[in-house]
């Protein structure tokens, strides 16, 4: 059996005259929750389509299911999609919404009836069935739009920026709700966003994306602590970044030379001794010390600025040479640095990341 | 808030001359039609009599019927064929949809009398006996463009993805247009027909140089009778024409405001 959901292999998209996936590669799982994370205009909705059957690759392949689908139109694909604007019939009775795919399959009366109740059930919208869907808020209107896909089991139900358009307060809630339904399902979700933390919260792997490329595929944690690129370092959380050279390689650790001395980071494949690199730096990983951790990475430098933020204080650290490093330091207790302070920057050896230059 | 205030009277007083000036005349026809006189100059007293003569005019009966036959079929053809426009300009990309697009307008400018010498010129050329065939022929070129634009104006004001989301749950093209994409723009399509239908039901100048012999329409009989003076049977007809008119643009008016008539 076929391991992947999702198949895309060097797919690239190109409209009139812009180019807007570059030949790319995604093996999405059966059964995890996938995310395309991405700035807009990165190409993730594009590729969503391109699943979806709304467009056709201009060369490539795309396999749902191991099976190539190339020239077989929306109509005809085992996925189910939840729009943004959510795309609910207005014309129609939330029930005939939610049965509206089910009919298209020409699935019994009493079946469509059994079906539609239990995926309003799940959505915590039995009492509405009959209502029309302009009598709904928002986030209800989302969940008739979630029904009405799940409700099909399809192999793979696409969620373009499904809560782009709710409240903060609204957009939690339907995240859990999210998270709860896919675990229980089991159904392969692939959810396009452009927001970090509902990708890092919600995803079992994300893809980065970045102009029509995929920067970097893996686990939440992972893409925030061992970035691949630096692109991936900014655009997810914040990072501070110095330029090195790699010294010396050895037992999977990796000695780095700067211009205000030398480091220990975990090695990042593909980068030879000589190479030019940087030391991308997390602020909350960062210690401030009065003296130089033995056994650490170390850097000495005078407190620039001190943001008071409530449970954590903000400190903008001048080195030396010019550079300046963002440290984040949880308020737990009273002692803390003043601008002009000499400070010591402490990491560990695992704190940092090398991303090639 | 600001009270507001009416304008100074002189502007008050020339709006008031401006519809005096529109509708005087209409409604002394309307008057005249109920007046007890052969003559249209003095008022003699109230009746319906001129409306019962209308009635056993058999002539004028023709001709209404062929009014109402070349509207219905016009009316028709002109909105399945308008609405097939519409959706081909505003939903699918072909070579020169721009220029198509803003050719569906142009019959709505040019001069009626042009646009009818223009058919009667190509029907002889073309070798069409002229008829009631060729009437309705004509009316449907001057009113299809209508239909093309109330049409795409709804299309364009559908919100959302809805297409998409109906083939996304496996309704094929044809499924999609007539359980998401009709009902939507049904609105749109009525009213597109109802102003095909008052225009054609109205029509003169086009309709007098395509009309074949037998294809005498209403508006084409009336001016025939005018030649023995406008008598009170004109005035009869004159004024059930302008009620139904008036019928027809207030619901026409009803559907364009709003967009909830038909469309939830």
């Amino acid at each position: 059996m076929d391991p992947y959901a999702v198949e895309l292999l060097r797919v690239s998209k190109t409209y009139k005259t812009y180019q807007a996936l570059f030949g790319i590669d995604l093996q999405i799982r059966k059964g995890e929750f996938f995310s395309l994370l991405g700035p807009s205009g990165c190409g993730k909705t594009t590729t969503l389509r391109l699943v979806a059957g709304f467009e056709e690759p201009t060369s490539g392949e795309v396999r749902i299911d191991g099976q190539a689908v190339a020239g077989l139109p929306a109509y005809q694909r085992n996925v189910n999609t939840v729009f943004q604007s959510y795309s609910l019939f207005p014309h129609l009775s939330i029930f005939e919404n939610v049965a509206f795919g089910l009919r298209r399959r020409k699935v019994s009366e009493s079946e469509i009836r059994r079906r539609v109740d239990e995926a309003l059930a799940m959505v915590h919208l039995s009492d509405k069935s009959k209502g029309r869907t302009h009598e709904l808020s928002g986030g209800q209107q989302q969940r008739v739009a979630l029904a009405r896909a799940l409700v099909n089991q399809p192999a793979v139900l696409l969620l373009d920026e499904p809560m782009a358009a709710l409240d903060s307060k609204l957009r939690k809630e339907m995240r859990s709700e999210l998270k709860r339904l896919q675990k229980s399902l089991g159904i392969t979700f692939v959810l396009v966003t452009h927001d970090q933390e509902e990708a890092l919260t919600l995803s079992d792997r994300l893809a980065v994306m970045n102009a029509g490329r995929v920067e970097q595929v893996c686990q939440p944690r992972e893409v925030y602590e061992r970035p691949a690129t630096r692109f991936v370092a900014e655009f997810i959380g914040t990072a501070n970044f110095l330029p090195v050279k790699v010294a010396e390689i050895s037992n999977g650790r990796t000695r780095v030379n700067s211009e205000d001395g030398q480091f220990w980071v975990i090695s990042r494949p593909g980068l030879q001794v000589g190479d030019a690199a940087e030391l991308s730096l997390r602020p909350e990983r960062l210690r401030l010390g009065k003296t130089a951790d033995p056994d650490h990475n170390s850097l000495e430098g005078t407190v620039a600025e001190a943001i008071f933020m409530g449970p954590i204080t903000r400190y903008i650290v001048n080195l030396s040479n010019g550079y300046q490093l963002l440290t984040e330091r949880q308020n737990l207790e009273e002692s803390s640095f003043q601008a002009g302070d000499p400070v010591c920057v402490n990491w560990d050896v695992d704190s940092g990341a090398l991303l090639p230059r | 808030m600001r009270e507001e205030k009416p304008g100074p009277l002189w502007l008050r007083l020339y709006a008031l001359t401006v519809y005096l000036f529109l509708y005087t005349p209409i409604v002394v026809l309307v008057l005249f039609s109920f007046n007890d006189s052969r003559r249209n100059s003095s008022w003699e007293g109230f009746t319906t009599r001129w409306y019962v003569t209308l009635w056993h005019n058999e002539l004028l009966m023709r001709a209404l019927l062929n009014s109402l036959k070349v509207a219905c079929l016009a009316t028709f053809l002109s909105t399945v064929l308008g609405t097939m426009a519409a959706l081909a300009l505003s939903r699918y990309p072909f070579r020169g949809r721009e220029a198509v697009g803003a050719l569906a307008y142009l019959p709505m400018m040019v001069p009626e009398i042009v646009m009818g010498i223009a058919l009667l010129t190509f029907f002889i050329k073309v070798g069409i006996q002229l008829s009631i065939v060729t009437v309705i022929l004509a009316h449907v070129a001057f009113s299809v463009g209508y239909v093309t634009v109330t049409v795409r104006t709804r299309l364009a004001g559908m919100k959302g993805n809805l297409e998409e989301a109906a083939a996304d749950l496996g309704a094929t093209p044809w499924q999609t247009f007539w359980l998401v994409t009709f009902p939507r723009i049904l609105p749109g399509i009525m009213s597109g027909a109802l102003l095909a239908f008052t225009l054609s039901f109205d029509d003169f100048v086009i309709t007098f140089f395509t009309a074949g012999i037998g294809a005498t329409t209403l508006p084409l009989k009336i001016y025939s009778m005018l030649k023995f003076g406008v008598t009170p049977e004109v005035n009869a007809i004159s004024t059930i024409m302008l009620g139904f008119t008036i019928g027809l643009l207030a619901l026409w008016s009803r559907l364009e405001s709003d967009p909830k008539s038909l469309g939830r």
